[in-house]
């Protein structure tokens, strides 16, 4: 409940703050609210309400994934002070928006209702849609708005539909009372309880770009403003994923035997497409578009081993992921800011015109790939560890092949930035560019270290 | 027999309706068939006993959001001129798309009809769709979900306000 509060007192408290002299003021405020809202979370301050009665519930699993979406929120809302960004939305109603967003992450990982589920969803795309389309002059701005708005809209509708068709069966919207339902009516096949669910499937399916869902996610993420991407492949993909995970294991654990071929068939086909699309791409924030794809499939494989463990897994492979992608954005914007564009030869000699800005990227593109000492190795090794003991040999062993194409194109911003000779002269990164890498980067390197713990809390 | 005669008739209505919204030429035509469409399903909704969920129905869609489209598709000057054509092979695309969910949801929906009848039986009884129940479920069990809608609006407003304001020295 204070959680709630909190973000969208803030929200409005960002907006008010473009009256009159506080627009400097905007970001310190946003950074500010963010933190003590963390702190709050951290401390598990207020976070359960007589309010909240059945609608949402904080549990381990909500407190931990809200950490991280409030951590990745600061951190893309910190990136907000550079001026160098081409968007026509003013920093003050992109902060508001974010923020919005932002809750609407939060209700998504901590529901326990469908409506909740529902608005989550909703609070957390309608800014994105207005985002995407930022700049307002370009012709891949508009096109990324609509092409994101209309096919968001669709993906809504399926979700609405299956909700309603799920209430229709189970004559609730609780997840746990749709748990009960499931459990004492375990006929194989109810037409309109599964139909439900499928609908349910595809509407998040489209969330987390998953195929044969994610036609949209290359084209939005390259006609919109880069800070905009960052945040839709972190913080959307991070909370779409933990509301996925929450309903299914926790409303539709009984009819597992319904879902789990289907959510099979998608992981396999996303890992396919895209790692195979990625290696096709030669603009870098196609590449991430096709990466975060590819990295959907590795998620749903959580999600497919529900069971002990399963959650921290999630989280740990979605803080590799996340932390990880908004290096190689930061970069993106660094070298953008620079004078790059952002093609993979922007890149080039990177290592030599700034070489901190270089080692972080090389560390987020090793992570990526899964290279031991960093935090992707232990998502994909707790991620595979945990389908393997629940048998889906096959599944993993596709997921290993399509690790090694990934090494494929993940290589080559590393080798655009170390063996390629300079694209400009070395430029210096803001303050705020350099902070938010140095933090990102340690959380990649050091998140080696919270697996255990990770694992005994959830 | 009374009731099942009107649901018949406007279930008649609705799909003809909806089917014309899709094969009329002319947008306007397709607007104003999507209105009958709406007072359809708001005729479903009172046999459903939701009064109130019908007049709302009325006055926001049929109402508020179609003068929207049709200004829209005015101001636009939208018609058969400058409507994209698609290739065949979209089409056809499409039509096996649309297809195959038409025929998920009739095999699913078809067998639901006789085991689920019974507990949907319940939405019938008299006070359920009254403004009064309405309002106390509303204001009552889905306070939170209530409140936190104000975000989304809030959030649309926003953005309706930045993307279509004009900037200094246009």
């Amino acid at each position: 409940m204070s959680l709630y509060l909190i973000l969208s007192i803030l929200g409005a408290l960002v907006l008010l703050s473009s009256l009159g002299r506080g627009k400097r003021l905007v970001v310190p405020l946003a950074i500010a609210g963010l933190l003590g809202a963390l702190a709050v979370t951290g401390m598990g301050l207020g976070l359960d309400h007589p309010l909240l009665k059945g609608m949402a519930e904080f549990d381990r699993y909500a407190v931990l994934f809200s950490c991280l979406l409030l951590v990745l929120g600061t951190l893309v809302v910190l990136l907000l002070t550079n001026p160098n960004e081409r968007s026509d939305i003013p920093r003050v109603e992109m902060a508001a928006l974010l923020l919005f967003s932002l809750t609407g992450g939060i209700m998504m990982a901590s529901f326990a209702h469908l409506v909740m589920l529902f608005l989550g969803v909703e609070i957390l795309s309608i800014p994105l849609y207005i985002l995407a389309g930022a700049r307002k002059r370009e012709r891949a701005g508009n096109e990324a708005a609509l092409k994101y708005f209309i096919t968001g809209s669709f993906a809504t509708g399926f979700l609405l539909f299956g909700i309603a068709l799920i209430y229709g069966a189970t004559g609730s919207f609780s997840t746990r009372a749709i748990a009960a339902w499931a459990e004492a009516n375990p006929a194989v096949f109810t037409p309109m309880f599964h139909l439900g669910l499928l609908l349910m499937l595809v509407g998040l399916a489209f969330k987390i770009s998953a195929a044969p869902f994610h036609f949209w996610a290359p084209d939005v993420y390259e006609g919109s403003p880069s800070i905009v991407t960052s945040f839709m492949s972190t913080v959307v993909k991070v909370a779409a994923i933990a509301a996925f995970y929450r309903l299914f294991s926790e409303a539709f654990p009984a009819a597992a035997d319904a879902w789990s071929w289907v959510i099979a068939a998608v992981a396999a086909l996303t890992l396919a497409v895209g790692n195979l699309g990625a290696l096709a791409q030669r603009s870098f924030k196609r590449l991430m578009a096709y990466s975060g794809i590819s990295h959907a499939g590795f998620l749903l494989l959580a999600l497919l081993s529900v069971g002990p463990g399963s959650a921290g897994a999630l989280w740990i492979y979605a803080a590799a992921y996340s932390f990880a992608t908004l290096i190689a954005f930061v970069s993106l914007l660094a070298v953008e800011a620079a004078g790059g564009g952002e093609s993979l030869e922007a890149l080039s000699g990177l290592g030599r015109r700034n070489p901190f800005l270089g080692v972080c990227l090389t560390i987020s593109m090793l992570s990526l790939i899964g290279v031991p000492p960093l935090a992707g190795f232990f998502g994909k090794l707790f991620v595979f560890g945990n389908a393997v003991s629940q048998r889906h040999v096959v599944l993993v062993v596709f997921a290993v092949v399509m690790s090694a194409v990934g090494m494929a194109y993940y290589m080559r911003p590393i080798i655009q930035t170390w063996l390629r000779p300079p694209a400009g002269s070395p430029f210096q990164l803001s303050t705020s560019q350099a902070w938010v890498l140095g933090i990102a980067t340690a959380f990649v390197v050091l998140l080696a270290a919270a697996p255990v713990w990770v694992m005994r809390f959830l | 027999m009374m009731s099942s005669i009107l649901f018949y008739g406007l279930s008649t209505l609705l799909f003809a309706a909806a089917l014309l919204v899709i094969l009329s030429r002319n947008p306007i035509h397709s607007a104003l068939w999507l209105v009958t469409a709406f007072f359809a399903v708001a005729g479903h909704y009172v046999l459903l006993n939701a009064q109130f969920l019908a007049a709302v129905h009325v006055i926001v869609y049929a109402g508020a959001i179609m003068v929207l489209f049709l200004f829209t598709i005015m101001l636009l000057n939208l018609n058969k001129e400058t409507e994209p054509q698609h290739s065949l092979l979209v089409k056809l695309a499409g039509l096996v798309a649309g297809g195959m969910l038409l025929v998920v949801m009739v095999g699913a929906l078809r067998r639901s009809s006789a085991e689920t009848a019974s507990d949907l039986a319940t939405v019938h009884s008299g006070t359920v769709g009254l403004v009064e129940t309405l309002g106390k479920v509303l204001f009552r069990d889905f306070l939170l979900p209530f409140e936190l809608s104000s975000i989304l609006f809030l959030a649309a407003l926003v953005g309706a306000v930045v993307l279509g304001k004009k900037e200094l020295g246009e």
